[in-house]
C-alpha cells in the first residue's frame, strides 16, 4: 500500500504537465471558440527550440528555457496572424479553423522532424536531483518545479484576468466578441495576444517534458489530446477548471497504469473524454 | 511500369476510402475523422482470415464490410449526439481506441507484429498475383463504389443527406428522420472503407495497426478536401494527386530522410492553403 | 661459373615475368551484380540503419576494388524508417523494380519478418544482419540471419546472473510484444535450477516513454537485481527514471542483448554498468575484427556495432559465393548454407540448416558510453 502514495505524486506531476497545455488551450479557446490542433505542435517547438539553444549554440538553461518560449509563442502569434485572423474574417465556420489548424499541425510537425531527426531526444541526458517527499514519495527537481509552475502561472494569469485592463478586455472578448468590437476593444489584437501566451504556456510545458522525459517529434497530438481532454472535463473555456481537469485525468491516467496495464493510457484518456462530452459536455463543475 | 501499376493501386485503394469519406462528410456534412478505423476493420479481417486459412478473400471481404458496417452503427449511434467540432473531437477519440483495439488485441491480430504473408485474392483458380492484374480487380471495385455512390446521392437518399447538410432542423421539421440517415451514411461509408481495406491487405501482403491510425484518417480527409467536398469525381482525382505528390518529391531529388517528412509538410500547408483560399477543393460544391 | 650464373639469372628473370603475367591475372569482370538493401535510414532507429549503411560501404568498396573478383556490387538502398510497411514497400520496389535477387536487411525484427514472405515467395535471397526475432529462424529457406538470436541468450546470461544475484528475486520491466513472454520462458528453468525466481514482470507499450509507476510497483518488492527487455531509448529512460525513483544505486540493471547508441545519448552516466548479452565485440582480437574496426573508426571517426560489422560480413559472403558459384540465386542459396567456421569483421561464425548463424555469446556491458565486454 506503500505505492499510492508515489501513484497519486506522478499524477500530480502529469497532472501540471497537462494543465499547462490545458491553460494556454483553454485560454485560447475562450477567445476564439474553436478547437486550436496546431497548440500541440507549438509545445514540440518549445521543446526542441530548448533543444538548440542548449545542445548547437551551447548556452544555459535560463536562455534554452526564455527561448524555447518566446520561440513558440511567436510561431503561435504568426499562426494566428496569417492563418486564423483570416479565417475568422472571413465567417469561416469552427470545422474549417479545425482543419486549417490540423494542416498547420501537420506541417510544423514534420518540419520539426525534419530539422531534428525522428529519433528521442532528452534534454537532461543521466542522473537527476531527487527530492525525497517526507518518506512518502520521491521527485526529481523537473517534477517539482513543473508543480511549482503551474501553480505560479495559474496565479499570474489569474491576476492578470482578474485586475488588469487587458484581462478585462479578454474577459469581454471571450463571452461575446461581436460586442466587445462594438465596445470598441481591439479584439483581433487581444486575440493575437492571447494567442501569443498561450503559445508561449504551451511551449513551456514542451521544455518541461523534454527534461521530465524526453522529446520526440510526434509527442504534439497526443499532448494536445491531453489538454484538450482536461479542459473538457475540467470545463471548457474556463481557464482554471482546465487546472482540475488536467490533475483529475494524470492521476486517472496514473492509477489505471498502476491497476491495468499501461497499453490502454491514450484509449482510456478519450473513452473518458467521450463520456464527459456525453454527459457533462460542461464539464465537472456546474458553472 | 511496375512502379506505375503500384502507384496506381494505391490511388484506386485511396480513390475508394475517399468516396466513402466524402458520403459522410462532403455530402451529409458530418466531419468524421475515424475513417482509417473501418480501413483496418477491412484490412484485418482480410489479414486474419486468410492468413489462418478460415475464408477466402471474397468471404473475408464480405465479413470486414459487416464488421465495420455494426461497428459504425455502434460508433455513430454515440457519435450522433454532437455537432460540428465536437463531433470530429468525439471521432478522433473512436479512432484512437479502435487503433488500440488493433494494437492490444494480440491474440487476435498479433499487435504490433504486424499479419505478413497475406495472399492475393483467387477466383476460380486463378490467382491476382500479379501487380497488373490486381490493378484491373481494384479498379473493379472501384468503379463499382463509385456507381453506387452516385446512385445513392442522386436518389432521394441523397438529397436528404444533402438536406441535413445544409439545415438538419429543416429537414426534420419535413418530417425526416435525420438520426436514421445519418446513422445510415456512416455505416454505409464504413462499409466501402473495408473493402479498401481488404484490397490493401491483400496488396501489401502485410498489415500492422501503424497504418490505421489518427494520422491516416487526416491525409483522407485532405484527400477530399483537395478533391472538392462532395464531388465523387474529387476523391478520385484528390487520391491521385496526393499519393502522386510525394513521388514527385522523391524524383526532384530530396533525400530519402527528408522526402517522407516533406510529404507531411506539403499536406499540412496544402490543407492550410485550401481552407484559406478554396475550402471546397477542385471539383466541390460545399464547403463546411 | 659466370656461364652458370648468368643462366640462373636468366631463369630467375623469366620466371618472374610468367609469374608476374599469370599469377596476378586480372580477371574482366563478368559484370555487375545489384544487391538491395533495407534500412531505416531515417526514423526513430536511423542510428543503427546508418551502421548497416556503412558498413555495407566499406565491404562494397573492398570489393569492387579487388581485381581478383569477377562480378562487382551496385548497392541500391531503400530506407525501411524502422517501420515494418515502409519495408515492405522498399522490398517490392527493389523486386519489382529493380529486379533484385539478393538483398540485406532489415533491421528490426518486426520490419524482417514483414518482409521475409515476400523474399521468401519471390525466392529472393535476404540476410538481415541485425534482427534478433527468434521467429526469424523458420521464416523461410531463403532468409539468413547473422545477427544472434534472441532464444540463445537466456540460456547464456542465465547462469551468469544466478551467480550474482543478492537475492532470490528477477524482476522484469519489458516490452509488451512476444519478445517479453518468450524471454522470460526461456529463462525461468535457468533461474530455477539454482533456486531463483522470476519476480514481477511489469510491461509497457512499445511507444512507452514513461515507466515509472511499472517501476514503483517493482521498487515495493526491494529489488535487488532488475532485467530491461525494451529499445534502446527506452532503457536509458527506464534507467533514468529508476533513478529519479531513488532505486539505482543498490540494484544490478540486466538487458536483453541491444547496443543502440539511443542508451547512452539518452541515459547518459546512468548506462555505466547495464549488462546484457551480445555476439560482437568491437575490441575482439581476430586480424578480421580488428582490420574493420580500425576502418570504420578511420573512415566514420566512430565505433562500428554489431550491424555494421555484420552488414560488411554479409556483403562479403554473397561476393564470394558469386565468385564460387556464379550469379545464380538457387546456387548461391547452397552455398551460403555451406558456411562454416568463418572469420569475419564479426568474429567466426558458422551457418546452420536453418539459415541462422551461430555465433560466440559474450558478456557485455557498458563502461564510460561504450559497449565493452565485461571483465
Amino acid at each position: 500500500m506503500d505505492i499510492l502514495p508515489q501513484v497519486l505524486v506522478n499524477g500530480l506531476i502529469a497532472g501540471s504537465l497537462y494543465a499547462l497545455v490545458a491553460l494556454g488551450f483553454n485560454l485560447a479557446y475562450g477567445a476564439t471558440k474553436f478547437f486550436n490542433l496546431a497548440h500541440g505542435a507549438l509545445s514540440v517547438v518549445g521543446g526542441y527550440t530548448a533543444l538548440a539553444v542548449l545542445r548547437d549554440l551551447g548556452w544555459g538553461l535560463g536562455w534554452a528555457i526564455v527561448i524555447g518560449i518566446l520561440m513558440s509563442a511567436g510561431i503561435g502569434w504568426l499562426l494566428d496572424k496569417f492563418i486564423y485572423l483570416p479565417l475568422r474574417k472571413r465567417k469561416a465556420s469552427n470545422m474549417v479553423l479545425l482543419v486549417a489548424s490540423l494542416g498547420a499541425f501537420t506541417a510544423i510537425q514534420a518540419i520539426i522532424a525534419i530539422l531534428f531527426t525522428s529519433q528521442f531526444q532528452t534534454l537532461l541526458a543521466g542522473e537527476s536531483k531527487i527530492i525525497d517527499l517526507f518518506g512518502y514519495a520521491v521527485v526529481t527537481g523537473v517534477q517539482l518545479s513543473a508543480f511549482v509552475t503551474v501553480a505560479v502561472v495559474g496565479l499570474g494569469l489569474y491576476l492578470i484576468l482578474k485586475f488588469t485592463r487587458f484581462g478585462k478586455a479578454v474577459r469581454a472578448v471571450s463571452d461575446d466578441g461581436e460586442v466587445a468590437r462594438i465596445v470598441g476593444i481591439q479584439t483581433d489584437k487581444i486575440v493575437g495576444t492571447v494567442f501569443l501566451i498561450a503559445s508561449g504556456l504551451a511551449g513551456l510545458a514542451g521544455i518541461l517534458i523534454g527534461f521530465d522525459t524526453g522529446l520526440e517529434p510526434t509527442m504534439g497530438m497526443s499532448l494536445l489530446l491531453k489538454g484538450v481532454i482536461a479542459s473538457i472535463v475540467g470545463g471548457i473555456g474556463n481557464v482554471y477548471c482546465g487546472i482540475a481537469g488536467a490533475f483529475l485525468l494524470g492521476i486517472i491516467e496514473n492509477l489505471g497504469v498502476w491497476q491495468f496495464s499501461g497499453e490502454w493510457k491514450d484509449a482510456i484518456a478519450f473513452g473518458l473524454l467521450i463520456i464527459f462530452l456525453l454527459f457533462r459536455p460542461k464539464g465537472i463543475f456546474k458553472n | 511500369m511496375e512502379y506505375l501499376i503500384h502507384i496506381a493501386i494505391l490511388a484506386v485503394i485511396y480513390g475508394i476510402l475517399g468516396i466513402g469519406l466524402n458520403l459522410v462528410v462532403g455530402f451529409t456534412g458530418l466531419l468524421s475523422v475515424t475513417h482509417a478505423a473501418f480501413f483496418g476493420i477491412g484490412a484485418y479481417a482480410t489479414g486474419i482470415l486468410l492468413t489462418n486459412h478460415i475464408a477466402d478473400f471474397w468471404g473475408s471481404l464480405g465479413l470486414g464490410m459487416l464488421i465495420a458496417a455494426v461497428l459504425a452503427l455502434i460508433i455513430g449511434l454515440v457519435l450522433s449526439r454532437f455537432r460540428d467540432d465536437y463531433y470530429a473531437l468525439a471521432s478522433f477519440g473512436f479512432n484512437t481506441i479502435v487503433f488500440a483495439l488493433f494494437l492490444n488485441l494480440q491474440d487476435i491480430t498479433r499487435g504490433p507484429l504486424g499479419i505478413p504473408g497475406i495472399p492475393r485474392p483467387e477466383i476460380l483458380g486463378y490467382s491476382f498475383g500479379e501487380n497488373f492484374s490486381f490493378l484491373i480487380l481494384a479498379l473493379i471495385f472501384l468503379a463499382a463504389v463509385y456507381f453506387f455512390s452516385k446512385w445513392l446521392t442522386e436518389s432521394s437518399f441523397g438529397r436528404v443527406l444533402k438536406a441535413v447538410r445544409e439545415d438538419e432542423r429543416a429537414a426534420q421539421v419535413f418530417g425526416y428522420n435525420t438520426f436514421y440517415f445519418k446513422l445510415a451514411i456512416f455505416s454505409t461509408a464504413a462499409a466501402l472503407a473495408a473493402i479498401a481495406g481488404s484490397l490493401f491487405a491483400s496488396y501489401i501482403t502485410f498489415i500492422d495497426p501503424s497504418t490505421f491510425t489518427l494520422h491516416e484518417s487526416m491525409f483522407i480527409l485532405a484527400v477530399i478536401i483537395f478533391g472538392g467536398l462532395a464531388s465523387l469525381r474529387g476523391s478520385i482525382v484528390g487520391a491521385v494527386a496526393l499519393i502522386l505528390l510525394p513521388e514527385i518529391l522523391r524524383f526532384v531529388g530530396f533525400p530519402a530522410e527528408i522526402a517522407a517528412q516533406m510529404r507531411q509538410v506539403v499536406y499540412g500547408l496544402v490543407l492550410v492553403l485550401l481552407m484559406l483560399y478554396r475550402p471546397r477543393g477542385f471539383f466541390g460544391e460545399y464547403k463546411f | 661459373m659466370d656461364n652458370k650464373k648468368i643462366i640462373w639469372g636468366i631463369i630467375a628473370i623469366i620466371a618472374i615475368v610468367l609469374f608476374w603475367q599469370f599469377g596476378n591475372k586480372k580477371i574482366e569482370p563478368i559484370g555487375t551484380i545489384k544487391i538491395g538493401a533495407v534500412m531505416p535510414l531515417s526514423g526513430s532507429r536511423a542510428d543503427a540503419g546508418e551502421q548497416g549503411r556503412q558498413g555495407l560501404m566499406i565491404a562494397k568498396e573492398e570489393i569492387n576494388k579487388d581485381s581478383s573478383r569477377a562480378y562487382k556490387i551496385e548497392l541500391l538502398f531503400e530506407d525501411s524508417k524502422y517501420e515494418p510497411q515502409a519495408a515492405v514497400a522498399g522490398l517490392k520496389k527493389l523486386i519489382d523494380v529493380d529486379s533484385v535477387k539478393y538483398v540485406i536487411g532489415a533491421y528490426g525484427s518486426s520490419e524482417t519478418l514483414a518482409i521475409a514472405p515476400i523474399a521468401e515467395q519471390q525466392r529472393v535471397i535476404l540476410i538481415t544482419p541485425a534482427s534478433q526475432s527468434d521467429a526469424i529462424t523458420k521464416a523461410g529457406d531463403y532468409i539468413f540471419r547473422l545477427m544472434h538470436n534472441t532464444a540463445q541468450e537466456a540460456p547464456f546470461i542465465g547462469p551468469f546472473i544466478t551467480d550474482r544475484m543478492k537475492s532470490n528475486e528477477l524482476h522484469f520491466i519489458g516490452i509488451k510484444t512476444e519478445v517479453t513472454p518468450s524471454y522470460i520462458k526461456n529463462i525461468t528453468p535457468v533461474l530455477e535450477r539454482a533456486n531463483k525466481k522470476v519476480g514481477l514482470i511489469e510491461e509497457f507499450d512499445t511507444k512507452a516513454s514513461d515507466f515509472r509507476t511499472q517501476l514503483i510497483k517493482i521498487k515495493s518488492k526491494n529489488p535487488t537485481d532488475i532485467f530491461i527487455i525494451a529499445q534502446p531509448a527506452q532503457v536509458g529512460l527506464i534507467l533514468k527514471q529508476a533513478n529519479d525513483l531513488d532505486m539505482y544505486k543498490n540494484v544490478q540493471y540486466y538487458s536483453l542483448g541491444t547496443e543502440g547508441s539511443e542508451i547512452v545519448t539518452v541515459g547518459g552516466k546512468l548506462v555505466d554498468g547495464l549488462i546484457y548479452t551480445f555476439s560482437y565485440d568491437a575490441f575482439g582480437s581476430e586480424k578480421q575484427v580488428v582490420d574493420f574496426h580500425q576502418k570504420f573508426l578511420k573512415i566514420y571517426n566512430r565505433e562500428p556495432d554489431g550491424t555494421a560489422a555484420n552488414a560488411y560480413d554479409a556483403l562479403y559472403l554473397l561476393s564470394d559465393c558469386f565468385e564460387k558459384v556464379g550469379n545464380e540465386v538457387d546456387n548461391v542459396k547452397s552455398c551460403l548454407y555451406e558456411t562454416k567456421n568463418r572469420v569475419g569483421a564479426s568474429g567466426i561464425f558458422s551457418i546452420d540448416e536453418n539459415g541462422d548463424a551461430q555465433k560466440n555469446l559474450i558478456i557485455k556491458t557498458i563502461r564510460d558510453g561504450k559497449f565493452v565486454k565485461y571483465e
